[in-house]
């Protein structure tokens, strides 16, 4: 048989099928393997008990857990929070950037730093910022009088949240202005020269022009991030390790305690399995209602 | 279909020439898993073992100590074979024991030979009856305190919980320290070894000697309202309930603190040549509270255990014997400053000459407690952290606190 006895349709295929198993692979089969963890009772602690189909069992113990509600309380506020600072901010950011102004490439290279620094790291850096003996946000604080004696930013149920937010509001705008910023250089300029000349102001440019076609790059950006903040970890386990008293928990790292630490799998894919639901509604959300088209992007 | 036919036979020759890398020859190879060391001890200690065993190779294979449990976890989930010795914590060995992915040692060493370590490491490392692994260095929860300002008082280190709070508060307000303390307080595995050290100074306990929970108790109360008055009091920082083991050396080390409990490793760092208080430290055991009779701190250290799954028992417990033997803990003790476990070494001549203070320590070690020894402690430890730190921020009194807490782990056993 040689390839050109292959009708058109069916060398596709072949010349997929590399890709499909790859994605197969590394995506389809994990999420069913969790999902079907999550239905049986694997807790590897004790494993004379075998691992039984115990159905939904898993399921009814983690909705009666306090901490997961609190988990996924905890993952909401972060992720609104964060997202709609990290939107206003990073949407004021591009449109600075766009204008022409003297050094401009610098600041636009430099905005980029705070997400170039690989998460762990800024986590680590916030974390001495926020020190209560060494940190320079007390410092600064006492200084201005804002305080009058140095606050335990992360060790502080009030605080603890709030300090998590601006650290990550502070690592991630810069991505929400870069693709800002590409979504308003794909505007045409002579669309508001010609709204120049029809007479429109500032104001109605911003509102008639520039919104209507920014709206891809925002949703996009929009979608990025909830997506990112709704599963967030690394910098949570860096700055407070879910502290103080499970006040600034995500349902990840609720998720990997179960798992690595309690080594109860079954329970902890629960909480994964819920995690990803929470990924797939919101992605379901802005394609289908907001009509994002990622493959234009 | 010629094309699909290459590409089987080239995916067929991919996968076998892993294999023929693998080609056997007489000698074994043997993969020690665990954490970097930051010396080049352990390096030489394996390139002499392979010298002197030829027909063993033992080759190292390092991960970052923070993510050293993932690791582990992971491999052995899988029922990974491709290592053979795993270097864990001690608190992991009750649970990987359980989980049947560490191999029990009872074969390869004698109860005489075990009988050589300390006591502490030996029960921490075992469960149900059977050694899992053998500790290699120990560590322990230590009292550090500034001798230059005691001294300057008239005063001994503290012995009982209200002397170390007068001390602390007195030296803060007498002496250039903003400190009078610094611990480890964060809602982390750090802030159970500190609680438990007053927990047992006071009498108190976590689980009884037949496994019931006793958590919930008039000593442990007394224990964590102690605790929780120094976490809130200006004796120490005001974010201590943040801080982790670094947070809490360095204003130790930069003069800037008069007491600190911490891990040995500290000692090393206030000894330096360029450490602004070098020669003004002194160790002591953590103090007793009003109702307990003898001074406990929390063991730590790291132990060789062998991966259930591994084809070459035989061979890692030579080597873990080799490791953990009297030379090896003597070199390991001079070079890198770590706590040896084998109790003959604090009495070794060239050990004490360069660490006159292991003498006087090693009551401390002897007496050092291993957490509670369960495949659930880590469990038990998550819901303990959290009550604890809601007592420390504020949000409960011990009372409820340790009432909840105890009740949870109780569910959790049963």
């Amino acid at each position: 048989m040689k390839i050109n006895d292959l009708s058109e349709r069916q060398l596709g295929y072949i010349l997929i099928a590399p890709a499909l198993i790859f994605i197969f692979g590394i995506a389809i089969f994990p999420v069913f393997r969790t999902i079907w963890i999550s239905l049986h009772n694997i807790d590897l602690r004790i494993i004379h008990l075998g691992t039984p189909f115990v159905g939904l069992d898993n399921y009814i113990a983690i909705f009666q857990e306090a901490r997961f509600w609190n988990a996924l309380k905890n993952t909401l506020f972060f992720s609104f929070t964060s997202v709609s600072l990290e939107m206003f901010l990073g949407f004021g950011a591009a449109l600075l950037v766009n204008r022409k102004f003297k050094g401009r490439s610098i600041v636009r290279a430099s905005v980029l730093i705070p997400w170039a620094i690989p998460t762990v790291i800024s986590g680590l850096i916030w974390r001495l910022l926020y020190n209560d003996q060494i940190g320079v946000i007390n410092d600064i604080f006492l200084r201005l009088g804002f305080i009058s004696e140095s606050v335990s930013w992360i060790g502080n149920s009030s605080t603890a949240m709030w300090s998590v937010i601006v650290a990550d509001v502070w690592k991630t705008t810069p991505f929400v202005t870069l693709l800002i910023l590409a979504g308003l250089q794909t505007i045409p300029k002579e669309l508001y020269e010609s709204a120049k000349i029809d007479g429109a102001n500032k104001w109605q440019e911003f509102i008639n022009i520039t919104l209507p076609l920014l709206k891809s790059s925002i949703l996009v950006a929009l979608l990025f991030r909830i997506l990112a903040a709704f599963k967030v970890f690394g910098l949570i386990d860096v700055l407070t390790s879910g502290g103080p008293s499970n006040s600034t928990e995500s349902l990840s790292l609720y998720a990997h305690r179960l798992l690595f630490r309690n080594l109860n799998f079954g329970e902890g894919s629960v909480v994964s399995v819920m995690t990803f639901l929470g990924v797939l509604l919101i992605s379901f959300i802005f394609v289908k209602i907001f009509n994002v088209d990622l493959s234009r992007k | 279909m010629k094309k699909l036919l290459i590409l089987t036979i080239l995916l067929t020759f991919v996968l076998s020439f892993s294999s023929v890398i693998m080609a056997e020859d007489d000698v074994v190879e043997l993969v020690l898993y665990g954490r970097v060391d930051d010396t080049s001890t352990i390096t030489n200690m394996i390139e002499r073992f392979n010298e002197e065993h030829p027909n063993i190779n033992v080759v190292q294979e390092s991960t970052p100590s923070g993510d050293a449990r993932d690791s582990y976890v992971t491999r052995f989930a899988g029922r990974d074979d491709s290592f053979d010795i795993a270097q864990i914590d001690i608190v992991w060995t009750p649970e990987f024991a359980s989980a049947g992915w560490i191999a029990p040692l009872n074969e390869y060493f004698t109860d005489s030979e075990l009988d050589a370590f300390l006591p502490g490491p030996i029960t921490g490392t075992s469960y149900d009856g059977q050694q899992y692994a053998i500790p290699r260095f120990t560590d322990a929860g230590i009292l550090y305190y500034r001798k230059d300002l005691l001294e300057e008082e008239g005063l001994e280190p503290p012995t009982t919980f209200d002397e170390l709070y007068t001390q602390a508060g007195l030296l803060q307000s007498n002496y250039d320290v903003s400190q009078g303390m610094t611990l480890q307080a964060q809602q982390y595995e750090g802030l159970i070894c500190n609680i438990l050290e007053y927990m047992w100074g006071n009498g108190g306990n976590v689980l009884d000697e037949d496994n019931n929970v006793v958590l919930h108790s008039e000593e442990n109360i007394e224990a964590l309202d102690f605790f929780a008055k120094l976490v809130k009091s200006n004796v120490t920082p005001s974010g201590v309930s943040s801080y982790v083991e670094e947070d809490a050396r360095v204003p130790f080390n930069q003069a800037d603190s008069a007491f600190q409990r911490n891990w040995f490793y500290v000692w090393g760092h206030v000894q330096a040549e360029d450490s602004p208080v070098k020669g003004k430290v002194g160790m002591a055991p953590m103090p007793v509270g009003p109702n307990g009779e003898e001074s406990a701190a929390t063991l730590g250290g790291w132990n060789m255990a062998i991966n259930n799954f591994s084809n070459h028992k035989e061979e890692a417990a030579t080597f873990i014997k080799y490791i953990t033997n009297e030379e090896a803990q003597i070199e390991n003790a001079l070079n890198t400053g770590r706590l040896p476990t084998l109790k003959s070494v604090y009495n070794s001549e060239k050990v004490l000459e360069e660490y006159p203070h292991f003498e006087e320590l090693y009551d401390v070690f002897i007496n050092a407690k291993p957490r509670p020894v369960s495949p659930m402690y880590s469990q038990i430890s998550e819901v303990m952290q959290r009550e604890i730190h809601s007592v420390i921020t504020g949000s409960k009194n011990s009372n409820e606190a340790l009432r909840d807490a105890h009740n949870e782990i109780e569910n959790m056993i049963n």
